[in-house]
């Protein structure tokens, strides 16, 4: 009995893990169909400022917003300065993406070394189902639904998020209308960005700075959000789920590397069956 | 004929006299530089010879198929550790060598079979690649423990397997390649797949290729099955790239994860950006600037190298789109139309 | 006409995307040697119609017989295999290729070594490509890239050829030469052309069906569909069938 809710927890504890990391990504791809190598790398920094923010003596809520802020600014200028010449040209998108993300990894190396950091928290343990786990990974856990419902409430009820969605439906007719299609991709941006600065933020307590943890994600977030497909949030959920329940059993059953091969495997021939992704072929929806 | 379109992997047309000539001097100083050069210097040379193989075969997927796969440098690495674990456990090299090349590329066959078969689209397709290298690094640095062994050889992890043998010499089997016998066998084989990836231009097979590359879907209304044309070329890039994951075993006798690294996949791209991707020469030429600068700029310190490097993509990305070579081939194609038209009728 | 049956026949073929019927439950029967036309409105669901019949799209249900096969499901290389050839809408060429490399490659799939360029020779001097053989299809006018996509299709002797719009853009003495082209190749191969232009039809035309909403509203010759009065409704936009 008690081995059933260790494992739920792991597969929701995995799951919540991917969507922390794949959002940011799937709202950026979903929308703009950018391809942005450097995710990896705006998770990393914003990990960067909540570990810098927490030594000059912030309380972690506060440095989970400053990461979010600064990281989401920090994608705007990014859209502004590199982005915005590539829209169409796919692969170069990737190409100076994945540049920018080799830059960061060398300027973060450079400032502060490439030995990891870490931050301490005053979370304590708690026991579940007989075994001892970190209340923090259930803040995590429960950050990681409020991300999701978050974008959801954002895309659904504000003017930005109707926007936003006319846009990813038809970007021509919302032009037509009067949507200002550099403004929307520049907020969208941002967004993404934001919530992978978030997404670090909250993982420093767990996997501490690195300047090479951004390498880490990106490919988790990449298969994540490609198999997901083109709907942001239903795509996300979807394969995260089904990623985070093989990652989070193999993982415990044999080791992490064997987690990873799995999904990558599961992930190849699903697309062998659904090249467009599990959302590929839905036509509305968020 | 412009330069340009002598390099470019787009001219259905046998090569110049010019290009013979070039091909030919090529060879000749190769052969003779061991007499006049030192020891390190062949080294040094040998690596860069190694490492554009490397960058051809991506150029030849990117250029000829217009497939951009970042995982030339998984198949680099799975040829060096195929060749290190056979041959140090058979005690020969001959057939390891060979197995070498011939295991990432059922590797590739697989794995390609699913993604193009599948027909994924070009940029899902680009970040699998991309992702598989990522994993396979991650798996191999994990095999750390004495449990990862294959027959009697420990996969050792992090640190790599060391004393790989040299390649033995056929006629003898207990000698071994000497330094100059590595820098002539790489400097060979270069030479002979950049020729023969040349003259495949020439061959049915190329021009379907590049026919594919232009335009697929009309290449299959006319007739052409695409995917047996674009797995062929992804495996044929992929026995170069083990070739080449091969001889950096026997140059370097010693096989490490940073084969399959991230940043060594990035290096490779940015060669073949640099040279110019719609070249053949341009990668080659690429390497070894990027080689050269790179080592000077490594007695810096890694942050330096990866930071300048992504600038330099990113440089290459946004303003020099085609690459230097073709940049400056075009650059003195002006020159020269610029020079002819001065000139009184 | 030989006793063969058609050599194609589509039956109750539909194409559904998301809520839109593109086409719907459509019967059309083609007969070995014809000259057939097909009009009808934009968004009538006649390239979607061509696009199911060389396999680049697969159709939602219906089948398509080709000499008696159904070919729902083939890959688009084996429909071309089995002899049909399009000219797509817009030019489908390879842009970055020469002509004459653009015609090799179409005849290749057919013949091998020095046939294969003879044939693209051959395609070339009956459609007066020679002076732009080795101009790179990429820099040439829209009506030359036309005759280019023209000598590709025409080069593998397909036994159906599909023309997607085949005088649009041309000059009037170019549509003259592409409808005298047509009958020509028609001698050997069945033709399906979708047009718009009905002077260019009238020169061609013998049988005429008109599309309408993803269905076939009515299969004539041309001179009683152009004289129905339901079709001029349909084209001038009066509301369509039930």
């Amino acid at each position: 009995m008690e081995q059933i809710w260790t494992g739920l927890y792991l597969i929701v504890f995995s799951v919540a893990i991917l969507i922390l990391i794949s959002l940011g990504l799937a709202v950026i791809f979903g929308m703009m169909r950018v391809i942005n190598l450097a995710q990896g790398e705006f998770i990393m920094l914003g990990a960067y400022v909540c570990v810098l923010a927490s030594n000059a003596g912030l309380p972690l809520w506060a440095a989970y917003v400053a990461a979010a802020l600064l990281i989401g600014l920090f994608g705007v200028l990014v859209e502004r300065l590199i982005i915005r010449f590539l829209y169409g040209r796919i692969i170069d998108t990737l190409l100076a993406t994945w540049g920018l993300s080799l830059f960061l990894v060398g300027v973060v190396t450079t400032l502060f070394g490439p030995q990891g950091r870490s931050v301490s928290t005053s979370f304590g343990n708690i026991a579940l189902g007989g075994t001892n786990i970190s209340s923090y990974n259930l803040v995590l856990i429960a950050i990681a639904v409020a991300m999701l419902a978050a974008t959801w409430a954002l895309a659904r009820f504000t003017t930005f998020g109707l926007l936003v969605r006319g846009t990813m439906q038809d970007p021509t007719v919302a032009s037509v209308l009067g949507v200002n299609r550099g403004l929307m991709y520049m907020m969208t941006f941002g967004y993404g960005s934001a919530l992978a600065g978030l997404a670090g933020a909250v993982l420093v307590p767990i996997t501490g700075a690195a300047p090479t943890m951004g390498v880490f994600f990106v490919a988790k977030a990449f298969i994540t959000v490609i198999t997901g497909g083109h709907l942001p949030l239903l795509g996300t959920m979807g394969a995260a789920g089904l990623f985070g329940t093989i990652d989070g059993i193999v993982s415990y059953v044999r080791s992490s590397v064997a987690g990873e091969v799995s999904v990558l495997i599961v992930a190849i021939a699903l697309l062998r069956l659904l090249p467009l992704g599990i959302t590929g072929r839905l036509r509305s929806g968020l | 004929m412009t330069v340009n379109q002598e390099f470019a992997s787009d001219a259905a047309i046998p090569p110049r006299w010019w290009w013979w000539l070039f091909v030919a001097a090529l060879a000749v100083t190769l052969m003779v530089m061991p007499s006049y050069v030192d020891m390190a210097l062949q080294l040094d040379l040998s690596i860069i010879f190694i490492l554009a193989l490397l960058a051809l075969s991506m150029s030849f997927l990117w250029g000829y198929a217009g497939v951009l796969s970042f995982g030339q440098t998984a198949f680099f690495g799975l040829g060096g550790y195929s060749y290190a674990v056979l041959s140090l456990n058979a005690g020969v090299t001959h057939w390891p060598f060979v197995a070498g090349i011939l295991l990432p590329m059922l590797f590739a066959l697989v794995l390609g079979y699913f993604m193009i078969y599948g027909r994924i689209s070009d940029i899902y397709l680009s970040v699998i690649t991309l992702v598989v290298t990522l994993i396979l690094e991650k798996t191999i640095r994990s095999t750390s423990g004495p449990e990862y062994v294959i027959g009697s050889v420990r996969l050792n992890g992090q640190n790599g397997i060391p004393g790989v043998p040299s390649l033995q010499l056929p006629w003898d089997s207990a000698a071994q390649l000497s330094i100059d016998g590595v820098f002539y066998l790489s400097a060979a084989l270069m030479l002979l797949v950049y020729v023969g990836l040349r003259l495949l231009l020439l061959a049915p097979f190329g021009r379907v290729l590049v026919g594919i590359r232009e335009n697929e879907r009309r290449m299959e209304l006319l007739g052409y099955d695409s995917r047996k044309f674009k797995l062929a070329a992804f495996v044929l890039a992929a026995g170069i790239a083990a070739l080449a994951g091969v001889l950096y075993a026997v140059w370097g006798n010693f096989v490490a994860p940073e084969m399959f690294n991230l940043n060594q996949a990035a290096q490779v791209v940015i060669w073949v950006i640099v040279g110019g991707r719609s070249t053949l020469i341009g990668p080659i030429v690429g390497t070894g600037l990027v080689q050269y600068f790179g080592n000077w700029l490594g007695t810096q310190g890694i942050g330096q190298v990866t930071l300048v490097l992504g600038l330099v993509l990113m440089l290459f990305v946004l303003v020099f789109r085609e690459g230097l070579l073709p940049t400056i081939g075009r650059f003195l194609g002006l020159l020269g139309r610029r020079f002819r038209a001065a000139r009184p009728a | 006409m030989t006793g063969r049956g058609p050599i194609l026949e589509t039956r109750g073929l539909s194409k559904r995307f998301g809520g839109v019927t593109a086409v719907a439950a459509v019967d059309f029967r083609l007969d070995p040697g014809e000259l057939r036309c097909l009009i009808g409105p934009n968004g009538a669901g006649k390239s979607t119609f061509f696009k199911m019949l060389t396999g680049q799209l697969r159709p939602t249900s219906g089948a398509i017989l080709l000499d008696g096969h159904d070919i729902v499901g083939a890959q688009p290389h084996e429909i071309g295999r089995r002899g049909v050839g399009i000219k797509n809408q817009v030019p489908d060429v390879m842009n970055g290729l020469t002509v004459r490399e653009n015609l090799w490659l179409a005849a290749h799939t057919r013949q091998r070594g020095i046939v294969a360029k003879s044939a693209a020779g051959a395609v070339a001097d009956r459609l007066a490509l020679g002076p732009i053989l080795d101009r790179y299809v990429g820099e040439l006018a829209h009506g030359q890239r036309q005759w280019v996509e023209i000598g590709m299709v025409l080069v593998c002797e397909p036994k159906i050829i599909l023309l997607d719009e085949p005088a649009a853009g041309m000059s009037d003495e170019e549509s003259d030469r592409t409808a005298r082209l047509i009958r020509e190749v028609n001698e050997h191969a069945t033709i399906v052309v979708v047009e718009h232009d009905m002077q260019f039809i009238r020169q061609i035309a013998r049988k005429v069906t008109v599309f309408h909403q993803g269905r076939i509203l009515i299969e004539d010759s041309f001179d009683h569909v152009i004289a129905d009065p339901v079709v001029r409704d349909v084209y001038l936009g009066r509301g369509g069938v039930a």
